[in-house]
């Protein structure tokens, strides 16, 4: 009894022992030099008990039972560590800017940075949550080398063009995107980039190698924001809030100018000038269209945290876009709506108790995103809004007067012939306004065909974009024995988008009018769904460490849509454009429905990564794809690679230069990668009909059905090969502050897909065969370093690329082929062997001719008889003297050559980043050289067009100008057909982004329990520096067309404000 | 333990060969593949359709105006080529003074009859192979498919004389034959078809347009004569005599009848 009792006090006495604090003590040191930290703060989690270290950078205090020490420097990376039964400690802190330990987000899994023998750029969180962006392309551009982003134009929504390593091949160059491991297609552009945690772009040969069949063209592999585990929720509301306005109005001629200018061009034509001078209208079209302050607005929820089994994230984000063109009439216009939940869970956690099947976790990523859009026309010479602006002449005023209305022309547009029943009818088809008032229609003064006026195109209903996208995965990984990992996964991205629209009876020009209401819709949807299974193990051995990855991967996708249209609504009600509600009979109503055959792709791959030491390190990939648009013949393909790297920096030789360079890596990669983005079915024939033939006389005759098959087949086709060389070298100097990274890559594209050349004889389509080569070879560089002056945190990096682009064959039988054209100018774009892809094509000029003499003396000798003619027999004086490139004693085609191109040389992106005290200030530059633009915004077959001012440097007279011809109609000496008078540089140097901020004190801001408050304006292409006279120098769109400029729609610039705010 | 382990790594392997090839193998979904379309008499004549289209192309097919009824007069002094000048559709002024170049010439003319060629031949082999049809239902479109092919490969031949020849339709080049032997393959054609004697002489108000014996016989006889084949006059001879003998054929008595819609279709028309 008396033991019992004993017991249980002594128990109860234990209990309150188990209560008592302990004493503990040690010393912080730092991880590169050994010396003692002072000054290191270390607490007890969860709780106020927490000390310092002292100047010999020793601690002690008490600490209860099961603490957690958490233990935190400047400068330094925190620490937490359980206290369990020990009371002696020996801390080592690591710098902050050891970089070392740093993961990289390979294929498959990560590596650690140290070890990584391919060519990588990482865009990391923290360059990310500087940039702050809201925009896609605003991710990548200018933040890491070797890749270049095209946009299509400024417009909200507008979508960009990722090129890596320079444009692959003639058909699809996009690289290939994965998010979160699993591909998307259709592009990033319905991710909300506030949810991205990093990116990596997968360069080389050997990185993209375990994507073989798809990875030609590069990898952008996006990892998305997750939770923390052991992390106390937290909960950050950021906004902004934009002003955009267009960062540059082009010159053109105003109303006096343009009069003067039009009566010269009459009397060099032998007319009789029109414009006596005396009009007062004097519109600035430009002024008219640019929708000015134009909002942006991004609202960002996220919340984060976890315990000790389950983490998760979770965004709610609003983003809207006003165009700086349209934008004012709901005609461009973007809008999303975004949701990402983010978790994982550890299901089982039993690594303490068992080797076998030690852990499981599973993670889910689940967004939804919907966006809403409205686009105009943003890209061309033919009634795009811009590119009437340019075009339309100052006399003509936005709105007509009360007197035009009353003319013939205007009073004729409103009496035509009803479509429905065939009889005229008087109803209104001017455009008006909001406020009621007719715009002008160009034609009332001159001929314009399809240029129209600006604002009444824009007032026109016009096509909604609508988009909801759900892309979830899940995976499961589970730990079976020490390090062997076996990971499955399963991903779905289903999307659903379509527009609709209406029309109703209006008369803009010649070439757009209309005289029945019409309306629209379409629906599409598309499925991908992708599985994934992996097998990993690592181990080290004494000094050898190896990683194997074994996996398989299946994907399958497919599109359906339907569509449908009728015409004549009761009534133009926009509420009720609906499809139901027009009145149409059935001989109007159309109807479509389509679904594209399955594409699939499956797969088979495996990686070895070994390295001694971590100082010799080598890595084998190799993948085997099969995929369904290629035929029995060639089903599968085999992509290998190999790399090699060497750390000069561990060998025991360089241990004098420890001290000040941490880092020397060399390394080499080579492989093969493929590119299977082609159409389905073109390794066989299918069936066409529409090959019909009438029998029969009068009432019986009856058209045939008429079939044959779509082309000659090519059962052999195969994928598009690249094989790509790359050696580089990274190194690090003075602990890290100064990083510096080369390589130099050839990458060459064989059996690029193009019509096979045979002759007209075969009397088919041709088959698509292997045939073209392309090489793009260049050099990346980047540069970091940063270092702190007094209490200046200062960041700086740089990244130069150059590129080099040349197609080796195009693979058909001459050789070349021309692209793009102007009306009446000619082919402007083109390809052929030998060439950079693709390039501007024209003739030279030399001058303008200032007198009749030189037109007399330039002539040519025909060597076999000996007389002399003149090349330019047409000229006057103040035309241009073009070129005689083949020396045949005219001017006509055989006398066009390469006149420029649109692919830049060099790209260079340049970042700053300072910190003082609560305030930062980031700026990013960007910068490409040696692009051309072609400058394409004239309509040289119309002659009352305004002119742009350049143009008030024409010849008037000996000795005006040798740069641009006299102004004349007719143009017998051809001055404006397709030459380098279009060709201008488009180099540019831009402030894409400058954002200067401050963060509230933390004393301050704690009080209202707000972890952090920061708030900060920041603008976007601030300053831009070019000599190119159009729009936009940094916008072209992609393909055979890069570098040619239409009156495309330029960026904004955008001023805004925001707030970033955390609890 | 250890078995389970063995069992896990199993599974996984099996696992990775379960993918097979049949994952890959797709279909259309709103096309027919060719491989097994020309199963039925149906889709033959639907092939066989196809062969007459190119007729429609003759005239002005990517740009390229023939003028393809006055063509071959082009050459003689029937028929003047016109134009606002010399310019104006160079390569007949061209032909008519018999300087056509292999650059200057009726190059999509060229490229339609290859098409017709193409087409026929598809019909003709693709009737052929066809089992399980019986040759009475074969023999109307195969006669029908041999004598488009003879007329297209016939205008081949009298406007350019030594072309390359083909019954299989090609994937790569095809050397070229002489004239003559060209001739000797057109006539092959045109006896098969119409020793066959299933075509009808004239067709009635349902299939005016189709070839007939009448035209094939025509046909023959034309060719013979540009060849100037002594050898077979007689058989020519014969031929016009069935055609006139068969009383279905006559002369309009309005020569202009001959090029109206409304009168298409005449007596007087093969």
């Amino acid at each position: 009894m008396k033991k019992k009792l004993f017991t249980i006090l002594f128990l109860l006495g234990t209990f309150s022992v188990f209560a008592q604090n302990i004493p503990i003590q040690g010393i912080v040191v730092s991880g590169t030099d050994d010396e003692p930290l002072p000054g290191v703060t270390i607490a007890v989690k969860g709780s106020t008990t927490g000390t310092m270290t002292d100047i010999e950078g020793a601690f002690s205090f008490s600490v209860p039972e099961n603490a957690i020490l958490s233990v935190s420097y400047i400068g330094y990376q925190s620490q937490e560590i359980a206290v369990g039964n020990r009371t002696d400690f020996r801390i080592v802190l690591q710098d902050d800017n050891q970089l070392l330990n740093e993961v990289v987000v390979v294929g498959y899994g990560v590596q650690k940075k140290s070890v990584v023998t391919a060519a990588i750029g990482s865009v990391t969180g923290e360059s990310l949550s500087k940039l702050n962006p809201t925009r896609i392309d605003n991710v990548l551009k200018g933040q890491t080398a070797g890749v270049t982003i095209f946009q299509e134009s400024g417009q909200p929504g507008a979508g960009s063009k990722v090129r890596i390593r320079g444009t692959g091949t003639i058909n699809n160059s996009d690289p290939l995107y994965i998010v979160d491991g699993f591909i998307v297609n259709g592009g990033i552009d319905y991710l909300n980039p506030q949810d991205i945690e990093r990116v990596e772009v997968l360069k080389d040969a050997a990185s993209a190698a375990v994507y073989g069949a798809r990875g030609a063209n590069g990898v952008v592999l996006v990892t998305t924001k997750g939770g923390t585990f052991n992390k106390k929720t937290s909960v950050s509301y950021d906004f902004s809030y934009g002003w955009q306005n267009a960062w540059k109005k082009r010159s053109v001629l105003n109303a006096r100018e343009y009069q003067i200018l039009m009566n010269e061009q009459a009397i060099n034509s032998g007319k009789t000038p029109a414009y006596d001078l005396s009009s007062t209208i004097n519109t600035d079209w430009q002024e008219e269209v640019f929708n000015s302050n134009a909002p942006v607005i991004n609202h960002q929820v996220s919340i984060d945290g976890g315990n000790d089994k389950v983490s998760y994230f979770l965004s709610f984000g609003y983003y809207s876009q006003d165009g700086i063109v349209g934008g004012n009439f709901d005609r461009s216009n973007y809008e999303r709506w975004s949701i990402r939940n983010n978790n994982t869970y550890k299901i089982m956690d039993a690594k303490k108790e068992r080797n076998f099947l030690h852990h499981a976790t599973i993670g889910t990523n689940l967004s939804y995103s919907r966006i809403l859009s409205t686009g105009v026309e943003a890209n061309s010479e033919y009634g795009s809004p811009l590119g009437s602006a340019l075009l339309l002449s100052p006399l003509i005023p936005v709105y007509a007067t009360d007197e035009d209305l009353q003319n013939s022309f205007y009073q004729g547009l409103n009496t035509y012939v009803d479509p429905k029943t065939d009889e005229e009818v008087t109803k209104e088809r001017w455009v008006r306004s909001k406020d009621g008032r007719v715009y002008s229609v160009p034609g009332n003064y001159s001929q314009y065909n399809e240029i129209v006026n600006p604002l009444a195109a824009m007032s026109l209903p016009g096509d909604k974009h609508n988009s909801d996208k759900f892309v979830v995965n899940g995976w499961l990984e589970l730990g079976i024995w020490d390090n062997l990992k076996f990971r499955t996964s399963i991903g779905s991205d289903l999307a659903f988008w379509g527009n609709n629209g209406w029309g109703h009876e209006y008369y803009l020009g010649t070439t757009n009018h209309s005289t029945r209401s019409s309306v629209w819709a379409n629906k599409y949807r598309g499925v991908t769904w992708q599985v994934d299974n992996t097998l990993s193990y690592d181990k080290t051995i004494e000094k050898h460490s190896f990683a194997v990855l074994l996996g398989q991967s299946a994907i399958k996708n497919w599109e359906e849509s339907i569509g449908a249209s009728n015409y004549y609504l009761p009534s133009n009600n926009p509420d009720k454009a609906w499809i139901d509600y027009a009145t149409g009979t059935a001989a109007d109503r159309n109807g479509w429905g389509s679904r594209t055959a399955d594409h699939a792709i499956s797969s088979l791959f495996g990686r070895l990564s070994y390295n001694y030491d971590e100082r010799y390190m080598g890595e084998f990939t190799v993948r085997r794809d099969g995929s369904s648009n290629f035929g029995k013949n060639n089903l599968y393909a085999t992509f290998p690679s190999v790399s090699a790297g060497w750390n000069i920096h561990n060998e025991a030789f360089m241990e004098s230069t420890r001290n000040w360079l941490t880092m020397l890596k060399v390394r080499a990669s080579w492989g093969k990668n493929g590119n299977e983005n082609i159409d389905a079915f073109r390794y066989t024939t299918t069936i066409n009909s529409g090959n019909n033939y009438p029998f029969g006389k009068g009432e019986n005759m009856i058209i045939n059905t008429g079939v044959k098959p779509n082309g000659i087949a090519n059962a052999d086709l195969r994928w598009e090969e690249s094989q790509q060389t790359d050696i580089g070298f990274d190194a690090r100097f003075l602990n890290n502050a100064l990083t510096f990274s080369f390589d130099y890559y050839d990458k060459r594209t064989n059996g690029m897909l193009m019509d096979v050349p045979l002759p007209n004889y075969v009397g088919d389509n041709r088959p698509i065969g292997n045939v073209g080569k392309m090489k793009n070879s260049g050099v990346e560089m980047e540069i970091g370093y940063r270092f702190n002056v007094s209490d200046f945190r200062v960041n700086l990096s740089a990244n130069a690329t150059y590129l080099k682009n040349k197609l080796l064959d195009l693979g058909n039988e001459n050789g070349w082929s021309n692209y793009d054209d102007l009306k009446n100018v000619g082919t402007i774009t083109r390809a052929q062997n030998g060439e950079p892809f693709p390039y501007f094509y024209g003739k030279k000029t030399n001058g303008i001719f200032q007198n009749q003499e030189e037109i007399d003396t330039y002539t040519w000798t025909d060597p076999e008889t000996g007389v002399s003619q003149l090349i330019q027999p047409n000229a006057q004086p103040g035309d241009v003297r073009f070129v005689d490139l083949n020396n045949d004693g005219k001017i006509d085609d055989d006398d066009r050559t390469k006149i420029g191109k649109g692919t830049p040389d060099w790209i260079f992106g340049f970042n700053i980043s300072l910190e003082y005290k609560g305030f930062d200030l980031n700026a990013m530059f960007y910068s490409t050289v040696g692009n051309d633009i072609y400058d394409g915004t004239r309509r040289t077959d119309l002659p009352y067009v305004n002119l742009p001012s350049y143009m008030l440097d024409r010849w008037h007279g000996e000795g005006t100008s040798n740069t641009i011809p006299r102004l004349v109609e007719g143009d017998l000496n051809e001055n404006w057909l397709s030459s380098d008078l279009y060709v201008q540089d488009g180099s540019f140097l831009r402030l894409k982004n400058i954002q200067l901020g401050y963060t509230l004190p933390d004393h301050l801001t704690r009080k209202a329990f707000v972890n952090r408050l920061r708030v900060y304006v920041s603008a976007e292409n601030l300053l831009t520096f070019t000599k190119y006279r159009g729009f936009d120098p940094e916008i072209s769109s992609g393909g055979t067309s890069l570098g040619v400029d239409r009156g495309v729609y330029p960026q904004a610039r955008t001023i805004s404000v925001g707030v970033n705010l955390s609890f | 333990m250890k078995n389970i382990r063995f069992l896990f790594s199993l599974l996984f392997i099996a696992g990775l060969f379960s993918c097979s090839d049949s994952f890959l193998d797709v279909q259309p979904t709103t096309e027919d593949m060719e491989s097994d379309y020309y199963s039925s008499e149906e889709k033959l004549q639907e092939a066989l359709v196809a062969a007459y289209d190119p007729l429609q192309w003759c005239d002005y097919s990517w740009g390229q105006f023939a003028g393809f009824n006055f063509l071959s007069d082009a050459m003689s002094d029937d028929i003047h080529v016109g134009g606002a000048d010399y310019s104006d559709i160079d390569i007949l002024h061209l032909m008519a003074d018999f300087r056509a170049t292999p650059e200057k010439t009726l190059s999509d003319l060229w490229t339609v009859l290859y098409s017709g060629v193409n087409r026929s031949n598809i019909a003709i082999n693709k009737t052929r192979e066809l089992e399980g049809l019986s040759e009475d239902k074969k023999q109307p479109i195969l006669a029908e498919a041999l004598v488009l092919r003879a007329f297209y490969y016939s205008w081949l031949w009298k406007l350019w004389g030594n072309v390359p020849y083909y019954t299989i339709n090609p994937s790569s080049f095809v050397e070229q034959i002489a004239a003559d032997e060209v001739y000797e393959k057109v006539m092959e054609d045109l006896d098969e078809a119409i020793g066959m004697n299933v075509l009808a002489m004239k067709g009635n108000n349902r299939t005016y347009g189709r070839v007939t014996q009448a035209m094939a016989m025509m046909l023959r006889t034309k060719v013979v004569l540009y060849q100037k084949d002594e050898s077979r006059y007689t058989q020519a001879l014969t031929d016009m005599k069935t055609i006139i003998g068969s009383g279905q054929y006559d002369l309009v008595n309005d020569f202009a009848d001959l090029w109206e819609e409304e009168t298409e279709w005449s007596e007087e028309t093969i």
